[in-house]
């Protein structure tokens, strides 16, 4: 392939993406795998294999989608967060009287609309190109997906969103208009249909909460005794339930009953002067009940008399 | 047992047509960080899941004074024990809020803030339940949390208990300097005896003491944890958790016992999670 052909190549793949379709390459290999019929990939391990075919499915190949996003910056404080409907708090001068050095200042916690918009956004691109290359491949469901997030390396403002995992259909089934999506392992897959539940779709919920502390927390902090931060305390716990919230949110918007294996991650950024960004990222499995009781198949509980 | 896949139908139509069979919790979804085998087990012993419940205290730990002897460092056992309290208790608050009878897989977690003042963050994280099953329904009415799993739940009612809440005991003891020791002679440390032993059975009293408040019959799988945190060596943390149980009063449904083989490697059995049962 000369120079020409690649640079028209990287063209029609920018393109595509803009659109929200696939690169070139991606488009390739699904048809690749295609037309040879049979031949395809996973990343499954054998027992993953055999619990899905359990259940009647086989693979339908690896499928992948990635997205790099510029998250914006949001400026500005707790007018512009209350605009959005975000939450905001004030923490004003606890003492009314002039404490020393400290000078009165009002302390505010706000949520960062605009960077959880982002990630949401971000998250979609990947994710509805992966389940783009599943639905080439005629899937049912992508098992196994790992949704990664890295921070895009010199650029502090990006974000890189990939999730790969692999996809499985069921022979003679009519394909769905949007494959399931699930970060089970195929073991774990096979054990939620015998529980009589069906994976939906990998769901996020995050919250983005900034704390500019106030003069009350300097006093706290200068204190000899034991004392909660209240102005700190109250940015975590909330994080924490708005994220929560977002993500039941995305669940009831897939039409799901629940999620499982929720795993949560709390990170702390500090930015210019006292003030910290807190982050709250939490992703599971939405699941949809398909069976009434009694289950297609009870669970047999095994209870190993052996050493650990 | 049966092998016919076409449950797996069923499941993709649930997919297609967005209809759910059974309304059995109405609109609300719910939440957890629950594995599938530990939702399928925790359903099995008549539990369902309600939200993921979180609460957090942020705390600044002070100063304190004392001697270099043999001591608990009492500001600091205040502060530890206090903060986990507060963390606790917003988390069950969560749990009343959403309609939950009890909180099952509790973590506590804490991070201390290596910054310029002593920052330390406390967060007790779990899955908020409701009972389902008359079997347990003795625990409505009294909002209980574990930090037992999914699997252990299911064990501990068909053992015949009930869980009444987690229990925790903590002191912060300062650990003194033993004098010079002989160079040739073997000998017990006996100050370092002392310090960790006095440590150790006065964070489990505190922790017996909260299980004898809650008027439960015993405390099941204890840990106790040492940990020094930011405050160097001399300064240790020992936390004893627990949780406290009941016995029912339909009595135990014993398990029986089944030989099973495994048909996979070696490596995947220290993951219980990895064997499936069907």
């Amino acid at each position: 392939m000369d120079e020409q052909d690649e640079s028209r190549r990287d063209q029609q793949s920018i393109e595509a993406l803009e659109h929200g379709g696939l690169p070139v390459s991606a488009e390739a290999r699904i048809a690749e795998s295609e037309a040879r019929g049979g031949a395809w990939t996973s990343d499954l391990s054998v027992a993953e294999l055999a619990a899905v075919r359990r259940w009647g499915f086989e693979p339908a190949g690896m499928v992948m989608g990635t997205s790099v996003y510029h998250i914006g910056s949001q400026w500005g404080r707790s007018w512009y967060a209350s605009l959005s409907g975000a939450y905001t708090s004030q923490y004003p001068c606890p003492h009314g009287y002039y404490m020393g050095s400290n000078e009165h200042r009002t302390g505010y916690n706000w949520e960062h609309t605009v960077h959880e918009r982002g990630m949401v956004e971000a998250r979609n691109l990947a994710m509805s190109r992966m389940l783009e290359e599943a639905r080439e491949l005629g899937a049912h469901g992508v098992v196994g997906v790992r949704l990664q997030l890295e921070h895009f390396e010199g650029v502090a403002s990006a974000v890189e969103f990939n999730a790969v995992g692999t996809a499985i259909r069921r022979h003679g089934a009519p394909p769905l208009p949007t494959p399931f999506t699930s970060d089970l392992s195929g073991q774990d897959f096979a054990k939620l249909l015998s529980g009589g539940y069906v994976p939906v779709a990998l769901v996020m919920g995050i919250c983005a909460m900034e704390v500019d502390p106030g003069c009350g927390m300097e006093w706290n902090m200068s204190s000899w005794g034991n004392v909660e931060l209240n102005q700190y305390t109250d940015a975590a716990q909330q994080c924490r339930e708005i994220a929560m919230a977002h993500l039941e949110r995305e669940v009831a918007g897939v039409g799901a009953d629940g999620v499982v294996g929720v795993s949560v991650r709390f990170t702390e950024h500090e930015l210019s002067g006292e003030s910290k960004i807190f982050q709250l990222l939490a992703v599971g499995t939405a699941v949809a009940r398909f069976a009434g009781t009694p289950l297609p198949e009870p669970p047999l509980a095994i209870l190993k008399l052996g050493a650990r | 047992m049966a092998l016919d896949s076409s449950a797996a139908d069923a499941a993709l139509d649930r997919l297609r047509t967005g209809r759910s069979p059974d309304h059995g919790h109405g609109p609300e979804v719910f939440s957890s960080d629950l594995s599938v085998d530990e939702a399928i087990a925790l359903r099995e012993a008549g539990f369902e899941p309600r939200r993921m419940v979180m609460g957090t205290s942020m705390f600044h730990i002070g100063v304190s004074w004392g001697n270099w002897g043999n001591m608990e460092i009492a500001a600091l056992t205040e502060a530890m024990t206090s903060a986990r309290d507060h963390a606790s208790a917003r988390m069950m608050q969560q749990c009343q809020a959403c309609g939950g009878d009890g909180v099952v897989g509790v973590r506590l977690e804490i991070r201390m803030h290596h910054s310029a003042h002593s920052i330390a963050e406390f967060v007790a994280m779990g899955t908020a339940v409701r009972v389902r099953d008359e079997h347990v329904a003795t625990l409505r009415g009294l909002p209980f949390s574990s930090d037992l799993s999914g699997q252990d739940l299911y064990l501990l009612v068909r053992a015949g208990y009930r869980p009444v809440g987690m229990v925790m005991g903590c002191c912060v003891y300062h650990v003194g300097r033993q004098g010079l020791m002989s160079l040739t002679r073997n000998v017990e440390m006996t100050t370092y005896t002392e310090a960790l032993y006095d440590a150790r059975e006065l964070a489990m009293e505190r922790m017996q003491h909260e299980a004898r408040r809650l008027g439960a019959d015993g405390v099941v799988g204890v840990s106790i944890t040492e940990r020094s945190h930011a405050w160097g060596s001399r300064a240790i943390e020992f936390l004893a958790l627990g949780t406290a149980v009941r016995e029912l009063q339909g009595g135990h449904r014993p398990l029986g016992v089944t030989a099973v083989v495994p048909m996979q490697d070696d490596a995947s059995l220290t993951d219980p999670s990895r064997i499936t049962g069907g």
